[in-house]
């Protein structure tokens, strides 16, 4: 402990107690963008033009799948090509009969339909002649929605396949394929190309009618279950359909640690296995990703120069009888023997194979909107790499001592566990827009945990157009 | 504005508001001591400155127990970076051995002070110049011994130096602060009489 006190020693003390001076603003910001790199970079990469449309895509797909679920819950007003629908013959007390998809091809004539045909007794019987007529303004919808009772199961079906009305007829002789189950009646119709369910219940009864010529025509081997009135059921009694899809996807993977997001392209072709709700999807893609190789640099910092002595001659001045030197100098640079470190990142583009194995389950199939989860691996090969922005690193006047690549998880083969939510629209019978929020969960044996640029658990949201053949 | 210890929690996590409130709040107390050793703006800013990436770095080592000051320890990072720093730009031996002779010690004891209660008057900015303008040596000695309250042992182990040095370097730095102190005085007094 200090003894020698002295009145110097406290006037300074005292002077200076709370001396306070504001840095300037250069030396504050310096220090901010040192210390917290991360959080800029992660608003710089958010703005990124890619990002953004990405993120516009992804909207307009958000768009699209909103408004095709709510045109699902809400019909259309009917349109001046409906056709009326035919009174219901009933030559007993005919049930009520209802649509299984209360959709487009409701007709404006039902309000009439229902006094007609309600009965509450459930014994029925189809009149020889029938008539049904509907109205579609998208040729998948062929489907008849107002059936008529008819003894003998003969009917016509009219479709309006477009705007153009043309209207198709259609004489169907249908034969009894099942029926009647404990307590519920249930019997199928049909001549091979359509089909004819009718359920009958104690109060009343409902019938499916499906076209299946216009299936034949039209479907895929993917079942399209968006003109149904309900979804698959699980375990369904036909075989697996399959079916090829070609994609397009972008994929926005949220990596913060490696100081930026990752927008991903991906183009390829998908195999589709599907039974009932199930499915198990395969194919082969290219991923194009826009990712950060990091580098670690190694510098000393320039202190300055000074001017260096090299050498000293001496001539005699015989007028003066002395010695008069001349200097030979030369500028010496001086710098710091302390290391520091710094990072800086090039722009690169990655090409990957992809390979993904998911298997999948819808959890509601309303119309045209499917909702379902996805579990499965992906693996990503590494096929090359090129430099999309090369960015110099300046490093003034410091002594650069080595510059080290930091370890980056885009550049080596991927391998990843997948968990998507997957909300899909059908726009049409070919073409399906796709979101999926989903997490992957890196699985590489080369991964190393230690490194603070790798992140084992990626958030991403992917958008995704398919055509489905 | 963030407690002291929300701020240490919330600087933890790297939050960048909170590094902002961090450096809003300690460094001017943290540059001013910076500049007390440095002598110049830019280097004063250059030791600031790894002074807070030290403290970033090492501020998951801080004690936060109750008698612990969170200043404190960012003051005693500051010094140890500007000690650093000043032996890595000062290539030879900062001090220059002196032994102090004894009855210059005892005048410096004994000299009138009265003219100390002129220099109340001398703005901080006059008196912290008075130190800038000490040499290097002399300098860190008295910032050590009278700013951080170093004895002259533990200023001769961090300046690898004997003892006697240390106290000569205080004694010299003394008589020069104090020569300067009256310049200043007889300044401010001839231009009060004008």
């Amino acid at each position: 402990m200090k003894k020698d006190t002295n009145s110097v020693d406290d006037f300074f003390r005292k002077s200076l107690q709370d001396l306070r001076i504001t840095p300037s603003e250069a030396a504050r910001g310096r220090f901010l963008d040192e210390a917290a790199p991360a959080a800029t970079g992660i608003w710089q990469s958010i703005f990124r033009w890619q990002n953004m449309l990405a993120a516009a895509v992804i909207l307009s797909a958000s768009v699209v799948l909103y408004f095709g679920f709510f045109n699902n819950e809400v019909a259309p007003a009917p349109t001046a090509t409906e056709t009326k629908t035919p009174a219901l013959s009933s030559d007993n007390s005919a049930p009520e009969i209802n649509a299984s998809t209360p959709d487009k091809t409701e007709t404006q004539s039902n309000s009439e339909v229902p006094q007609s045909i309600t009965q509450s007794k459930p014994a029925f019987k189809f009149s020889k002649e029938s008539e049904t007529k509907v109205n579609s303004t998208n040729k998948e919808e062929h489907i008849s929605k107002q059936i008529e009772t008819f003894s003998n199961p003969v009917f016509k079906s009219t479709v309006v396949a477009n705007e153009e009305i043309a209207l198709q007829e259609k004489k169907v002789v249908l034969s009894v394929i099942s029926s009647t189950a404990a307590g519920v009646n249930e019997t199928d119709y049909t001549d091979g190309k359509h089909h004819l369910t009718a359920v009958e219940a104690q109060t009343d009864s409902i019938f499916n009618l499906k076209d299946t010529t216009e299936l034949e025509e039209d479907l895929t081997d993917i079942p399209d279950h968006s003109d149904q009135g309900k979804p698959l059921p699980l375990l369904p009694k036909s075989p697996p359909a399959f079916g090829f899809t070609p994609f397009l996807h972008y994929s926005l993977d949220w990596n913060p640690k490696n100081d930026g997001n990752t927008l991903v392209h991906s183009l390829g072709l998908e195999g589709k296995i599907i039974y009932g709700r199930f499915s198990l999807t395969s194919g082969l893609g290219v991923t194009s990703s826009i990712a950060y190789s990091n580098y670690e640099v190694g510098y000393n910092d320039y202190l300055g120069s000074y001017q260096k002595l090299d050498s000293i001659t001496f001539a005699y001045d015989q007028k003066r009888y002395n010695l008069v030197p001349t200097y030979y100098m030369s500028e010496s640079k001086v710098w710091d023997s302390v290391l520091k470190l710094d990072t800086y990142q090039e722009e690169m583009k990655y090409n990957h194979l992809r390979i993904p194995v998911m298997a999948g389950f819808d959890i509601i199939q309303r119309g045209k909107f499917v909702v379902g989860l996805k579990i499965g691996v992906e693996m990503l090969f590494y096929l090359k790499s090129n430099t999309v922005a090369e960015y110099e690193y300046n490093s003034g006047q410091n002594k650069l001592v080595g510059i080290n690549q930091l370890p980056d998880a885009y550049a080596r083969n991927n391998f990843w566990f997948m968990a998507n939510i997957s909300a899909a629209y059908n726009l049409n019978k070919r073409i399906v827009f796709e979101i999926e929020p989903h997490i992957k969960y890196l699985l590489n044996p080369d991964k190393t945990s230690a490194s603070p640029a790798q992140q084992e658990v990626i958030p991403a949201l992917r958008s995704s157009i398919k055509l489905k053949f | 504005m963030l407690s002291e210890k929300a701020l240490i929690h919330e600087v933890k996590k790297r939050n960048r508001k909170a590094l902002e409130e961090l450096h809003n709040r300690y460094a001017p107390v943290l540059m001013g001591l910076s500049l007390r050793y440095c002598a110049n703006r830019l280097d004063a800013e250059d030791v600031l400155h790894d002074a807070f990436i030290k403290i970033l770095s090492g501020i998951n080592s801080f004690d936060e127990r109750p008698n612990s000051s969170f200043e404190g320890w960012l003051k005693r990072i500051t010094v140890n970076t500007a000690l650093n720093f000043i032996r890595s730009k000062t290539k030879t031996n900062l001090l220059v051995s002196v032994n102090p002779m004894v009855e210059d010690l005892q005048e410096e004891q004994t000299a009138d002070d009265s003219f100390l209660k002129m220099g109340e008057f001398l703005t901080k900015d006059i008196i912290l110049q008075m130190i800038c303008e000490l040499p290097d040596g002399y300098r860190t000695v008295f910032n050590m011994f009278v700013f951080e309250e170093f004895s002259h042992k533990e200023i001769a182990s961090e300046l690898n130096c004997t003892e006697n040095t240390s106290k000569s370097q205080l004694f010299k730095a003394r008589s020069i602060l104090k020569r300067k102190i009256l310049e200043k005085v007889d300044k401010q007094m001839i231009e009060s009489e004008f």
